[in-house]
């Protein structure tokens, strides 16, 4: 009777054990995919910086100005060509 | 041997202690000492393991830690510094130093070396010159930028490595250098508002425990992490684009007048937020090379100048509102000399008996100070201190100056008079700006700002309401076809603004040197901008305030206006200047 019982817990304490290896490999494994897609994040965010900035450099006013003066041949706006609307006479 | 023959045997056979083998007499030290030895093994064992627990514990654990724990920094990004609309203005992006342990690379093949060089953008004989070196670490190039640092790693030379920092782009470049400022390499601010922010705006990086497994992917977190924390992103009251069109016309123009240096500032009269600050000469913030400190000095801040001029409707309202003249009093100002003490004032054309209104239209000093010198010298000195001469504007920029108003208690009756026309006292371009708000805002005065302030600030009343809206209308004329300045008039915008040229003082004397300046406000009906133009030494034929500040003045308010989206207060029909000077200085 007795060897029975030591023959019952000796396989469970054998099948915990290999449970908790495997419970710790799959931690294992999903922490590393975590940081992995936390490294993705990072590289975004810093990849949005960057955009951020190439929109800032891109759209600077002198660079507007220059392209729409030379390249658009386009004039600023005077007040003898401006048609103003008074939104009381509405 | 003789004792065990002498024993009986018994039946079963030799008894045990008669055995012959046991006979051998062995001497007693020999089993002695193997106790000893086993002893003494036992005892070096349990010493051994006292030692490696008790006393190397620390060592070891650190020694088997170090192969597989790692403390990983955690880096923070220095926060984005922006405009009111959200225009990135400087932004920290990641790159990376590239540094190298000369003995190993010197191995390397030339050909590789020659590549290097060229990658880095450096000479041979520099990078030969870096290389020879005793030390085992030495940069090669920091703030590598990454296209150029994958080109190098892919080089594969020995000793070569890389480590990770972060370079400061500044997309408005010059425009913008004295407001923003700029970082050193260690991407720590040193200028402008990068210093005055340092705090915010610098990250704290963080660090984390971690187990690496034999790849190099991290598995476990030992400690618990200490989080980075980013610097905080500032929002400033500039808009990018008054800025550069105040940048802009400013350039021009100091360049027609041949100027030394010229300064202008915007400000917000609804809200107190400074919108554009442009100085010359300036500098490119991304390419700092060859940096001259009159390149560096932010003018409209630190440095004050006699304003002259732009000062008079300061004494003049307060004679309007102490009662003592009112807009039409007639005052006497032939023959455009007069003799205070030992000193003699004078206009550089008389214009005879004159109301108040037309001293400030044609800026007669006579006129002015007839008035100042009817008045207690506190008052004057309590008008100049609550518009803010003499205090050092609270906007928390590094450098900005007080500028100087003598106490009223040593001011002699010359100096009364000289100053209420602006001599005698220095005030920087901000601080006069910043004073007109009292007229633009309808007596009150309110603090500013370099930050984006949403919430209306706490305004205090210095004059009353009709006396700003009297000298209003008196700076509009002064600003009209017939004042000193009709060149600062806006086709379709009511302005207002007073001239100012003013002698520099070099070495405590007067040198033929001059400071032109305008200061005024658009729309006069309800004014929305303050504008402040100062030229330090135009050299090109003209230097009078009207004809080489008001030209910059008219066109800035026009572009701003416009771009702020204000609707016109005079009718378009009427304008006084043609449109075509406009479009040449935009």
């Amino acid at each position: 009777m007795s060897g029975r019982i030591a023959f019952v817990l000796t396989a469970m304490l054998v099948l915990c054990a290999l449970s908790v290896v495997n419970a710790h490999y799959q931690s294992r494994s999903a922490f590393i995919a975590l940081e992995r897609e936390q490294a993705k994040t990072r590289q975004i965010e810093i990849d949005w910086r960057q955009l951020q900035l190439d929109q800032s450099t891109l759209g600077v006013h002198g660079r507007i100005e220059a392209n729409a003066r030379r390249d658009l041949r386009m004039v600023p706006a005077s007040p003898a060509s401006t048609q103003y609307l008074n939104l009381e006479a509405k | 041997m003789t004792r065990s023959t002498s024993r009986t045997a018994s039946g079963k056979g030799v008894p045990y202690v008669a055995s012959p083998v046991l006979a051998a007499k062995l001497p007693a030290w020999r089993s002695r000492v193997v106790l000893f030895l086993i002893f003494a093994a036992f005892a070096t064992l349990a010493g051994r393991a006292l030692w490696l627990q008790g006393m190397s514990t620390d060592f070891l654990q650190k020694q088997g830690a170090s192969r597989y724990a790692r403390t990983l920094e955690l880096p923070s990004t220095r926060g984005k510094i922006t405009d009111r609309n959200g225009q990135v203005l400087a932004s920290s992006v990641p790159v990376r130093a590239v540094w190298a342990i000369p003995e190993d690379v010197m191995e390397a093949p030339k050909d590789k070396l020659r590549q290097l060089a060229k990658l880095l953008d450096m000479s041979e004989k520099d990078l030969y010159g870096r290389l020879d070196s005793d030390r085992t670490f030495v940069y090669l190039k920091r703030q590598v930028e990454m296209d150029v640092v994958d080109k190098v790693l892919k080089l594969n030379i020995a000793g070569i490595n890389t480590r990770k920092e972060y370079k400061r782009y500044y997309p408005e470049g010059q425009a913008m250098a004295h407001i923003v400022g700029f970082t050193n390499v260690e991407d720590k601010g040193i200028e402008g508002m990068e210093l005055a922010y340092q705090k915010t705006l610098a990250g704290v990086p963080g660090s984390r425990r971690v187990i690496r497994d034999r790849l190099g992917n991290v598995v476990e977190d030992i400690e618990a992490i200490r989080e980075p924390h980013d610097g905080q992103d500032l929002t400033l009251s500039i808009d990018s684009k008054l800025q550069y069109i105040a940048f802009s016309n400013l350039k021009a123009a100091v360049e027609a007048n041949k100027a030394k240096a010229g300064g202008i500032v915007i400000l917000d009269a609804k809200s107190g937020e400074i919108l554009a600050l442009a100085n010359l000469p300036t500098y490119d913030p991304n390419n700092r090379a060859a940096l001259s400190g009159a390149q560096l000095r932010n003018r409209v801040l630190t440095d004050t100048f006699e304003p002259g001029s732009t000062l008079k409707p300061f004494a003049v309202a307060l004679g309007l509102e102490k009662k003592i003249v009112r807009p039409n009093t007639m005052i006497d100002t032939s023959p455009g000399r007069m003799t205070i003490g030992t000193a003699t004032i004078g206009d550089a054309h008389s214009i005879g008996l004159a109301s108040v209104s037309q001293i400030i239209e044609k800026s007669s000093n006579i006129g002015t100070a007839k008035i100042a010198l009817q008045m207690q010298p506190q008052e004057m000195w309590d008008l100049f201190t609550s518009v803010g001469f003499g205090q050092q504007p609270k906007i928390g920029f590094p450098g900005a100056v007080a500028g100087r108003v003598r106490p009223y208690k040593s001011w002699r009756p010359i100096e009364q008079a000289t100053m209420s026309y602006g001599h005698g006292i220095s005030v920087s371009l901000l601080q006069i700006a910043h004073a007109y708000m009292v007229f633009a805002r309808d007596g009150e005065m309110i603090p500013l700002t370099l930050q984006r302030s949403s919430d209306q600030p706490i305004a205090q009343r210095v004059l009353s309401e009709k006396t700003a809206r009297e000298m209003r209308s008196m700076l509009e004329m002064a600003a009209g076809p017939t004042g000193t300045a009709p060149q600062a008039q806006v086709p379709g915008y009511r302005v207002g603004g007073k001239t100012g040229t003013a002698y520099k003082l070099e070495n405590g004397k007067y040198v033929k040197k001059y400071v032109a300046s305008f200061v005024g406000f658009a729309p006069v009906s309800d004014p929305r901008i303050i504008v402040a133009v100062m030229i330090d030494e135009p050299t090109a034929g003209r230097h009078y305030g009207g004809s080489v500040a008001g030209p910059i003045f008219s066109s800035v308010v026009a572009s701003a206006l416009r771009s702020l989206n204000v609707a016109p207060d005079s009718s378009v029909t009427n304008i006084i200047i043609p449109a075509e000077p406009l479009q040449e200085t935009l």
